[in-house]
């Protein structure tokens, strides 16, 4: 029988009157790979942060190794050997990867890194602290440059560091925060590789995750979170990927094919060809770039995280800035118009829809109502009439307008006098689709419309993207998810450093082979 | 219940500062050898005890609501505007060059509201060259605002020694302005300068309110203020908008340098503006940037202000310079408190 090696019992974390975790109960046995899911808010980040000591439980008892858990901060819990990948990286961009390790142990007394000169003055022996790393690295199979400062480094290869960094200092009990959310498919793999064999070395795995095919091919054991509570704890190979979203939703998934009606593209709305952009700082330049939109049709952008979708859309969205300097034979028409005349003011001022990937820091206001949010991007359709011109707004009208579309795209709670930042990240999403998609955009701009929004508000955004093709409108969608580009699209293309590496029509999709172009191996198109 | 508890605490916030810089102020008055107790009625006293002394502290608000607006509207889109001494002086110049200089037979209600726009127009612009760096060019504001004070304290002062200094006085000022051309003082605050200039600043305040509750550029302003890429994405020009606040803000400078040329002295003085311009920091923080806590923090500084210079001669041991240690304990109060705010808001 395993040995239990955390135990949750009557874990209850209260944030004012918000319960994040109530009477959470479920342990992790020594050796497994342990993965908890649920829905956004569920309450999973809080339960590791507990662990942590980064937040300090309101009832119930966290145990290690059979005692209570007492520090207070993450490096108590390294020195009891347990470690955390957070799904934003903690590394200092400047420093190579060697002293990305060395930061923050260098500080613990008497540690192995440090040579003794005087009673308290230390120096740092990178020589020793290399070679160790050098044999960690080909025992999990790492492939990390350790002189290179760490901005220079792919995503992949900066997870491994995380990992390395764990490993340097001696942890047992390893927790991933959404892993594989930036990787590409390839890295994916590698990833889950790496996985197995540092459980085949003894080590305990905790991985936090959306993707419950990843769960169902790695993990041992699940723990399924509702609500703050746990619903249950299961063996991996006892139930299926439908089972599980079942379970975090609490009722019945719709995870298959999605109804499409067939449909002979229409007009074009959206058309860019020979789209060279000069990247700035270390973003890529765009090069060459050449797609259209029609009536009807969704067009996927793969391609990994950083590979020009986001200059892409930002070129979309403010044409004529874009067009005015790199010159000659760039094209980008917009609804049948020249984009070197559009500006980002009149571009939200065409039937075009507007869903950015960044939702907190580009969709909305957090600290403000639904109501003041449901302007924003919109105020000149509640413009009324004073003194000088249309700049008086109409709130009344905007609060007509907006309970409509809460209740049409069933965003809970349906108070527009809410604050923004106290809905979870789903009903902010639908929020947010609720008030771009109700104006009947003929054209609609979406980038990552599902980031961290949980498996039944998934549903729902896809079946409204669905719903809007096939009633006329054109998508451009870009997103880092693979299943949900095939679901979605008509034609697909993939981005790689800049450029469009392949294209695929909707007949001919293959995970294999867009995953393969997402890494720089793609077809010639 | 939870909900009018939460938009009363940025007002208990500004009364738990107000009463901690009293504290502080009773202490060391209590250190200096004094009791604080008669420190205090003595500010009292100073501040209201007379009709005059009441005219006094109008004429202080009056000027105090304008620079603290022209702090708090750019503070609106996010942008720190310390630069409202120098806006300030900037606008007074401004307006007693045009008092002294249009046609003699203009009639009086023309000649002052072009020398109010006059004031008002010269210190945006002033203003508004730190808020362009700042919008176009990413210069910080606060260093080019603050820069901005001393160009215009020598440029006054060089202006006013050089070349428009009158001739009838030993002082560096200009001739006076005519006395059918100053503002109206209310007859009844015993001559105090309390004028008109009140009402135009709370006019000011009031169409600051309107502004940003009930119109599109209003909606703008907090759009920039709370996200630039929201705002962005949104199709707004975050630029633009930070251009117009800070203008809007430094313009409002104009006001208050108009209550003081045409309200009270009747010329321009060198650094006439004594520090009014900075006192709109406090005045704006301690009113939370809002256009009512703006006119309540200024009417009490303007007290504070008023009240504190009678301990020069009624107290032995402390002077004046007891309102500037209340108004910093105040401010150190309110502006930890904002920190306070946001750390705790950053707790999912």
């Amino acid at each position: 029988m395993a040995s239990v090696l955390i135990e949750f019992s009557h874990v209850t974390k209260k944030y004012g009157s918000l319960l994040a975790n109530d009477d959470l109960c479920f342990s992790v046995n020594k050796g497994e790979i342990h993965a908890l899911i649920g829905e956004n808010g569920a309450g999973k980040s809080t339960a590791m942060k507990l662990l942590f000591g980064l937040e300090t439980l309101t009832s119930g008892v966290i145990k290690v190794n059979g005692s209570s858990q007492s520090w207070m901060s993450p490096r108590g819990a390294m020195a009891s050997g347990l470690g955390m990948v957070h799904q934003h990286f903690m590394l200092s961009p400047v420093h190579s990867a060697l002293d990305n390790v060395i930061l923050g142990q260098e500080q613990l007394k008497g540690h192995r890194s440090q040579i003794r000169l005087f009673k308290s003055l230390r120096f740092i022996d990178r020589k020793s602290i290399l070679r160790e790393l050098q044999e960690l690295s080909s025992s999990v199979g790492f492939r990390i440059p350790w002189q290179e400062p760490v901005e220079n480094l792919p995503v992949g290869i900066q997870q491994q560091l995380e990992i390395a960094k764990l490993l340097y200092a001696g942890v047992e009990v390893m927790i991933f925060d959404e892993p594989t959310a930036v990787l590409s498919p390839e890295e994916t793999e590698t990833f889950l590789k790496m996985i197995r064999n540092l459980n085949q070395t003894g080590r305990t795995i905790i991985i936090i995750t959306h993707k419950l095919r990843e769960v169902k091919s790695i993990a041992d054991r699940v723990t399924v979170l509702r609500r703050g509570k746990s619903v249950c704890t299961v063996e991996c190979s006892d139930v299926t990927v439908q089972d599980m979203a079942d379970l975090m939703v609490g009722r019945h998934v719709h995870l298959g094919e999605l109804k499409r009606s067939e449909k002979s593209p229409g007009d074009e709305l959206l058309y860019i060809e020979h789209l060279t952009v000069e990247g700035l700082g270390s973003r890529p330049t765009l090069t060459d770039v050449s797609l259209s939109v029609k009536e009807g049709q969704v067009v996927g952008i793969a391609g990994v995280e950083g590979s020009g979708q986001s200059e892409l859309f930002d070129a979309v969205l403010n044409p004529g800035r874009v067009l005015r300097p790199s010159g000659m034979n760039s094209v980008i028409r917009v609804l049948g118009q020249d984009g070197r005349s559009l500006d980002r003011k009149l571009i939200r001022q065409q039937a075009i829809a507007v869903v950015p990937a960044d939702r907190l820091r580009e969709a909305v206001l957090p600290e403000e109502t639904l109501l003041e949010n449901e302007l924003l991007g919109h105020d000149h359709e509640f413009a009324a009439k004073a003194l000088s011109g249309y700049q008086w707004i109409d709130r009344k009208k905007a609060r007509e307008r907006l309970v409509g579309e809460l209740k049409t795209f069933d965003v809970r709670p349906p108070d527009p006098d809410a604050r923004l930042g106290g809905f979870s990240g789903g009903n902010q999403q639908k929020f947010v689709m609720a008030r771009e998609l109700s104006r009947n955009p003929k054209l609609i701009l979406c980038s990552q419309p599902t980031r961290g929004v949980d498996v039944g508000a998934i549903e729902q955004i896809h079946g409204e993207l669905l719903n809007r093709r096939d009633k006329g409108a054109g998508i451009l969608l870009i997103s880092s998810q693979l299943d949900e580009l095939m679901a979605l699209s008509d034609v697909i293309h993939v981005m790689y450093s800049g450029k469009i590496v392949a294209t695929f029509n909707r007949q001919d999709f293959s995970e294999h082979a867009i995953g393969l172009a997402m890494g720089g191996g793609g077809k010639p198109s | 219940m939870m909900q009018q508890l939460s938009k009363l605490k940025p007002f208990l916030v500004s009364i738990m500062g107000l009463a901690l810089g009293l504290l502080a102020g009773s202490l060391v008055a209590a250190f200096a050898g004094e009791n604080p107790l008669d420190v205090l009625m003595i500010m009292v006293k100073g501040a209201f005890g007379t009709l005059h002394d009441q005219g006094m502290v109008i004429y202080f608000a009056s000027i105090l609501i304008a620079t603290g607006l022209a702090v708090a509207i750019p503070f609106q889109a996010g942008v720190f505007n310390i630069g409202a001494e120098g806006q300030t002086l900037i606008g007074a110049m401004a307006c007693a060059l045009a008092a002294l200089h249009l046609p003699q037979d203009l009639p009086a209600f023309v000649a002052v509201t072009v020398s109010i726009l006059a004031a008002v127009l010269a210190a945006g612009v002033w203003g508004g060259i730190a808020g362009a760096i700042r919008a176009f060019r990413g210069g910080h504001e606060v260093i080019g605002s603050i820069m901005l004070n001393f160009i215009a304290a020598g440029l006054t002062g060089w202006l006013v020694v050089g070349t428009f200094q009158t001739s009838d006085s030993q002082n560096p000022e200009t001739a006076a302005i005519a006395e059918q051309w100053r503002l109206g003082r209310f007859p009844a605050f015993d001559g105090a300068p309390a004028t008109v200039a009140i009402l135009i600043s709370l006019m000011a305040a009031v169409i600051f309110w309107i502004v940003i509750e009930k119109t599109r550029p209003g909606f703008r302003l907090k759009a920039v203020r709370q996200s630039p890429d929201a705002a962005q994405v949104a199709g707004y020009s975050v630029a633009w908008t930070r251009f117009w606040a800070f203008f809007a803000g430094s313009a409002a400078c104009g006001l208050a340098a108009a209550a003081m040329v045409l309200g009270e002295a009747g010329r321009f003085r060198m650094e006439m503006s004594e520090g009014f311009g900075f006192l709109g920091i406090p005045v704006a923080l301690l009113g939370r940037g809002r256009p009512v806590g703006v006119v309540f923090a200024a009417f009490l500084f303007a007290a504070l202000h008023h009240g504190a210079s009678a301990l020069d001669i009624e107290a032995t041991k402390v002077t004046r310079d007891l309102a500037q240690v209340i108004a910093a304990v105040v401010v150190i109060f309110v502006v930890a408190q904002a920190r306070f705010k946001s750390a705790n808001g950053e707790r999912r």
